[in-house]
């Protein structure tokens, strides 16, 4: 929001001396941004950051095990604990402190993994570790639910997360999670309620840190370049991201306001499939040959639709991952450093000339524009 | 992504009433969630059968629920060709196994299936267990392979058992499941746990 405000800051500078904006109207302008300046202050930030000490204290307390008290007074302490937190949450909500309210419901939350470790220590109840993160998250979904609190949404999507990743690694499983699906749909659907933008952001995050997993988790799923892994698969499911809103951007606007971002995370889940197929797996050299001319192209597509889109994370994501490429490639070399070279110079030549065509297609629109007006 | 106040507000906020009631209702319902891992622990403790069974501490440290002991029981792994029940397991599945008292008064199993047997003699027990890994050797947990001390008293105990035999007290409901019920160190109970 800094960044929105200096931006601003310097393009009125701008349109004033054009004398595209008059003074009073700019001055109106400022005038409004300070007043909503107010509301992104620190307390929100410092009141969660807050609540999630306040957890981890929680949490490292039952891991001490402190003997000195017994289980009942450890119980008591973390289940007063508890309502306290919630308490304080209506309590703030009296005072008009709006945003400390919900760090206060987030504390609760936080409070309830906390009671859930203490119990499973106290009646030493080893079990599946993974099912003790699910019903955390279950719990804090309740709470976002009901409270129509965003932060408990937030903490319910890192939770899932933990769970699907736990449950991954602790039974070696050589198939996708299919069980996130489900939970990641049972949050969507109160975050896409409460019409929460960074709550997209995140459900889109973990969605595609799953869809990359499943690359690495299919096993013998040789279809295509002889890779052993299923990331053909995740470049296909990036790809097919990005071209749904390429096609139907519009619709997908409309419905879920969120086109933009979602044809950068299609983006990032294409390159970590191919990032992988490249640089991870062990494929012919022709084949990663192949593929690195596929990802440049690729690359140059989306900074084509970024511009043309008006999409700068789009640009600035095709940008990282074209240099990240380029990094990986000059460092696993194509072959021989000759043949590496080779590679490179086509590439150049290739990119260059598009470069040309670009910058002709740029003229005529700027000469287009001058004819009309 | 900016966590400012604008972003952390409901965009549908509930009245003050209705959101005490909520505070109130996820309050109650997360506790009764937490009543009712404690019910049925302590339900399952107090209840259950109680067997003795031997094993052998190593220690590590759990991630949220800081130092334990992992307790390694001699009828986590046998071979279920050579016991009664089924032969035919996978990773993760729920299985049954049925103990019998025998030589030295020691557990040992005698048949595995996957569903609770109908009839079990009255020297046999059954316990729940998940299979950690199948082949010809068959590896599972019970649920009763962590043992929770205080900071730093993980490798005490696993020093205290160089020099003697410890063994478990384990509480078995009537479906199968065990819980530990406390510790003895050379026949004599040591860390018997209190229930509350």
């Amino acid at each position: 929001m800094i960044g929105y405000r200096s931006r601003l800051e310097r393009d009125l500078a701008r349109w004033e001396e054009a004398g595209l904006v008059d003074a009073r109207a700019a001055g109106e302008i400022r005038a409004d941004m300070a007043v909503r300046g107010v509301r992104f202050a620190l307390a929100p930030v410092l009141g969660i950051l807050g609540a999630v000490l306040l957890s981890f204290a929680a949490m490292t307390f039952v891991a001490a095990n402190w003997q000195d008290l017994t289980k009942l007074t450890r119980l008591l302490i973390l289940f007063s604990a508890l309502w306290a937190a919630y308490g304080a949450a209506l309590l703030l909500r009296y005072m008009h402190a709006g945003f400390l309210e919900q760090a206060a419901i987030l504390l609760g939350t936080g409070l309830f993994g906390a009671n859930i470790m203490l119990i499973a220590q106290m009646y030493h109840i080893s079990g599946n570790p993974p099912d003790a993160v699910l019903m955390w998250a279950c719990g804090a979904l309740l709470a976002g639910v009901l409270l129509r609190s965003r932060p408990a949404l937030g903490l319910t999507i890192c939770l899932i997360m933990l769970w699907s990743w736990w449950e991954v690694v602790d039974h070696r499983w050589s198939s996708p999670h299919y069980g996130f699906l489900l939970a990641w749909t049972a949050v969507a659907l109160p975050v896409a309620w409460l019409r929460w933008r960074a709550g997209y952001h995140m459900l889109a995050l973990a969605l595609a840190a799953w869809i990359v997993g499943i690359g690495y988790l299919f096993e013998d799923w040789s279809m295509f370049f002889g890779s052993r892994d299923a990331h053909p698969l995740v470049i296909i499911i990036g790809l097919a991201i990005m071209l749904s809103v390429v096609v139907a951007g519009r619709t997908i606007e409309h419905v879920t306001k969120f086109a933009g971002p979602l044809v950068v995370y299609g983006l990032g889940i294409t390159y970590a499939g191919l990032f992988a197929l490249q640089f991870v797996e062990r494929i012919p050299v022709l084949t990663i040959a192949a593929l690195a001319g596929a990802t440049l192209v690729i690359m140059i597509a989306a900074l084509f639709y970024g511009a043309r889109s008006h999409n700068s994370a789009l640009t600035r994501l095709a940008y990282s991952l074209f240099s990240i490429e380029l990094l990986g490639l000059y460092f696993k070399t194509l072959g021989t450093l000759l043949d590496t070279a080779l590679f490179f110079l086509l590439a150049g030549v290739i990119v260059i000339a598009l470069a040309a065509v670009a910058w002709a297609l740029h003229r005529r629109q700027l000469l287009g524009s001058g004819a009309q007006t | 992504m900016t966590a400012s106040g604008d972003q952390l507000r409901p965009n549908r906020p509930l009245g003050n009433k209705a959101f005490a009631l909520a505070l109130f209702a996820v309050a109650a319902l997360q506790s009764a969630a937490l009543g009712w891992m404690i019910n049925d622990r302590v339900s399952l403790l107090n209840s259950g059968r109680q067997i003795v069974l031997n094993t052998v501490p190593v220690d590590p440290r759990s991630l949220f629920r800081g130092d334990y002991v992992i307790l390694n029981y001699a009828i986590s792994t046998f071979k279920p060709q050579s016991l009664g029940g089924d032969d035919d397991f996978k990773r993760g599945m729920p299985v049954f196994v049925t103990l019998r008292k025998s030589y030295r008064a020691r557990w040992q199993p005698v048949a595995v299936t996957s569903a609770y047997p109908a009839e079990t003699p009255k020297d046999q027990v059954v316990i729940r267990a998940i299979v950690r890994s199948a082949g010809k050797t068959l590896r599972v947990n019970y649920g009763i392979e962590s043992y929770f001390v205080p900071e730093g008293e993980g490798k005490k105990l696993e020093q205290l058992v160089r020099q003697s035999e410890l063994q478990v007290m384990v509480a078995i409901g009537t479906n199968g499941e065990a819980a530990i019920k406390g510790l003895i160190v050379d026949g004599k109970v040591q860390y018997e746990e209190p229930l509350f």
